[in-house]
């Protein structure tokens, strides 16, 4: 394969970035799931500066760990989502960085409303994807939030970010 | 460069004159001071409480009278900088 | 609102031996009167001395709303001082840590060193000279400070029972974590996540040593990833719950541990996966003691009012209001040990903070319970499950099963000490 077939090119990145948003709001868990690599990493971050394998982050999953969370969330006994927030995000500033190897790098700007019994919580992040062609289709092979608040006290956030 | 959330100093050695001596560059301010080896090793030797008078704020920065030097005249004038 | 509004005898009567009145959580006056009588009273935990491990480093910290820099001196002191600026009152510090031997306030320049101490402030002419600094005050600082074994606690008030009396067997429980590093050192250099609850501080205590709830607050992740937790809470468990004296509490589980008779088994965690730690250890204490040590594994201590040990993580909590509460939580680091380190970095992460497959659903019960115990009937919460089988074990402790609520009668009591002292 050459380098042009493997690239993703701005529209098409922003076309799985908005997939994904709509999959997430929806809990389309499975589908939301099948996006992911086999060597996936999820990571939120308190502080984006700190290698997350000896610091705290709010979300550092590899792909066993994915798996385990939408199990989670499959069970209908993960509390705090229990009815399941109602979502609603949007996803904007998209553009492509520096390619890392074959993986395509995308920024992006997410801003999510979670609406639940104890109220309205605005989450708002600057976002990292790592966008990979797997058997021709899109696949991010891992997926950065950084909130804006990731350095305060932050009210639960069970749903998928 | 050492700095804190009160203070940011540029650390340098400087080595145009004849003997190497550290420069020192407030760079909120941009005062600068030079320190040779032997004033160094002075302020080694100097007891702690001369260090926490220094922190004085009205010690020799913020004072009503006598104002002492200057911020300008401790600005490094190299004319061999000029530009730069 | 007043503490003024609490009157006298009010909290005995909304205190009983088998119930507690739903007003507690929930009445302004009476967190009023909790931060006075409470947490700036009694020992709050306050920081770990590896936050703060060279001369003139300080890092933010805080008891309950009160907000805090603890600091190490340039001669080893550690001190609490108040981020209150002794001119107009404005905070001193910005930044979450750092190392200086002094703080400058933003405002107008007053300077004051990292024991508390005004070293000056600008143009003193305004104020008669430098000498004005002897009538001027400093930053105010914890009156009582004092640590064990690296746990930093303050003390808002001048006089009261020692750190040592106040931990009392909560300290041998320190111990115990300690002994868990091949060098006998804590270090707590992971960093903190922040999850805030909308419940009152209370509710936080009372579920840390409950051992009635996981069987069902956390079946999502049990029945899916084959943990044997919920094993350990339940009717067939040799596991105990003991009140440890001055508000304190453990579940102590390290009897179904020894049946299990495997190093690291507590942690869930195989030997070959660790080596090096394992082979530390028993250098450390020889092979007998370091295996007893490694499968005896590690406390589950609440430390009244706001020190969470659970295994392999430590919580702290701080109310902010009657309805809020944060807790800070991070994984604890054993000196000595990197590679079993790394793992509990990652176990942590997994389990708590504000996506925690643990802790979010805690949470949701907290927020729950602090919504349930707003309305009107049947006023009382109960506390009575396992009263009658409670028994005194061979130190004299009060201990009930796994699931009772030996933990909470035995806060609730201290609670009343502290509140109602007469």
């Amino acid at each position: 394969m050459t380098a042009v077939a493997t690239s993703i090119a701005l529209a098409e990145a922003e076309a799985f970035l908005y997939r994904e948003a709509r999959l997430a709001d929806a809990w389309e868990l499975e589908a939301w799931e099948a996006l992911w690599t086999d060597d996936a990493v999820y990571h939120v971050p308190v502080d984006a500066g700190h290698d997350p394998r000896t610091h705290m982050s709010i979300i550092f999953d590899n792909r066993n760990r994915i798996a385990t969370r939408i199990k989670q969330l499959q069970t209908g006994k993960r509390h705090s989502q229990r009815p399941p927030s109602r979502l609603c995000r949007s996803v904007s500033n998209v553009e492509l960085l520096d390619p890392e190897g074959t993986d395509t790098v995308v920024t992006s700007v997410v801003q999510i409303l979670e609406s639940r019994d104890r109220g309205l919580t605005w989450w708002v992040g600057r976002v990292t994807h790592r966008l990979r062609r797997v058997d021709g289709q899109v696949r991010m092979a891992a997926k950065t939030v950084v909130l804006v608040d990731s350095d305060h006290a932050l009210p639960s956030m069970s749903f998928l970010v | 460069m050492v700095a804190s959330e009160f203070a940011a100093v540029s650390v340098s050695l400087d080595s145009r004159g004849n003997g190497t001596r550290l420069r020192l560059e407030d760079l909120r301010s941009g005062a600068v001071r030079y320190l040779d080896a032997l004033e160094l090793e002075s302020i080694v030797w100097a007891p702690e409480h001369w260090v926490r008078e220094l922190l004085d704020p009205s010690r020799h920065r913020w004072r009503d009278a006598d104002p002492g030097p200057s911020v300008e005249s401790m600005r490094e004038t190299d004319p061999g900088d000029a530009g730069t | 609102m007043t503490t003024a509004d609490v009157a006298p005898g009010d909290l005995r009567s909304r205190v009983g031996t088998d119930r507690v009145h739903g007003s507690l959580y929930t009445d302004p006056a009476i967190y009023a009167l909790e931060l006075e009588r409470i947490w700036y009273t009694t020992w709050v935990y306050v920081g770990h001395t590896s936050e703060i491990p060279q001369p003139n480093d300080y890092v933010r910290k805080d008891i309950g709303p009160q907000q805090v820099v603890m600091t190490r001196d340039k001669a080893g002191g550690i001190h609490v001082l108040h981020n209150r600026c002794a001119h107009r009152g404005n905070l001193v510090c910005d930044a979450e840590q750092g190392n200086s031997s002094s703080f400058r306030c933003p405002y107008h320049g007053w300077t004051f060193a990292n024991t508390g101490e005004l070293l000056g402030f600008p143009f003193n002419q305004g104020y008669g000279g430098a000498r004005a600094r002897e009538r001027l005050s400093g930053l105010g600082a914890a009156p009582r400070v004092e640590s064990y074994r690296g746990f930093v606690f303050a003390s808002l008030a001048a006089e009261g029972p020692t750190l040592r009396e106040h931990l009392g067997a909560a300290a041998d429980r320190i111990d115990q974590l300690v002994r868990l590093s091949p060098v006998g050192e804590v270090e707590l250099t992971a960093g903190w996540v922040r999850h805030e609850v909308t419940a009152n501080w209370k509710m936080l205590v009372e579920n840390e040593t409950d051992g009635y709830h996981p069987q069902f607050v956390h079946s999502s992740i049990f029945s899916i990833s084959g943990s044997g937790i919920g094993a350990l809470y339940s009717d067939k468990s040799t596991a105990v719950t003991r009140a440890l004296g001055g508000g304190h509490s453990e579940n102590d589980l390290s009897p179904e541990f020894r049946r299990l008779g495997v190093p690291m088994g507590w942690a869930g965690t195989p030997e070959s996966k660790i080596p090096e730690y394992t082979a530390a250890m028993r250098a450390a204490y020889g092979a007998e003691n370091g295996d007893e040590i490694m499968i005896n594994g590690s406390p589950h201590v609440m430390i009244f009012p706001n020190l969470f040990i659970a295994e392999i993580q430590l919580f702290v909590l701080q109310p902010l209001a009657v309805d809020r509460t944060v807790q800070h939580v991070t994984a604890i680091q054993f000196a000595g040990a990197p590679d079993l380190n790394r793992r509990l970095v990652t176990q942590c992460v997994g389990s708590v903070g504000p996506a925690g497959m643990l802790l979010a659903d805690d949470a949701e019960m907290y927020e729950r319970n602090q919504r349930g115990v707003a309305q009107r009937r049947p006023e009382w919460l109960d506390l009575s499950r396992g009263l009658h089988r409670e028994r005194t074990d061979e130190h004299g402790f009060t201990i009930g099963t796994a699931t009772d609520e030996t933990s909470m009668r035995a806060m609730w009591e201290h609670y009343l000490t502290l509140m109602d002292p007469s």
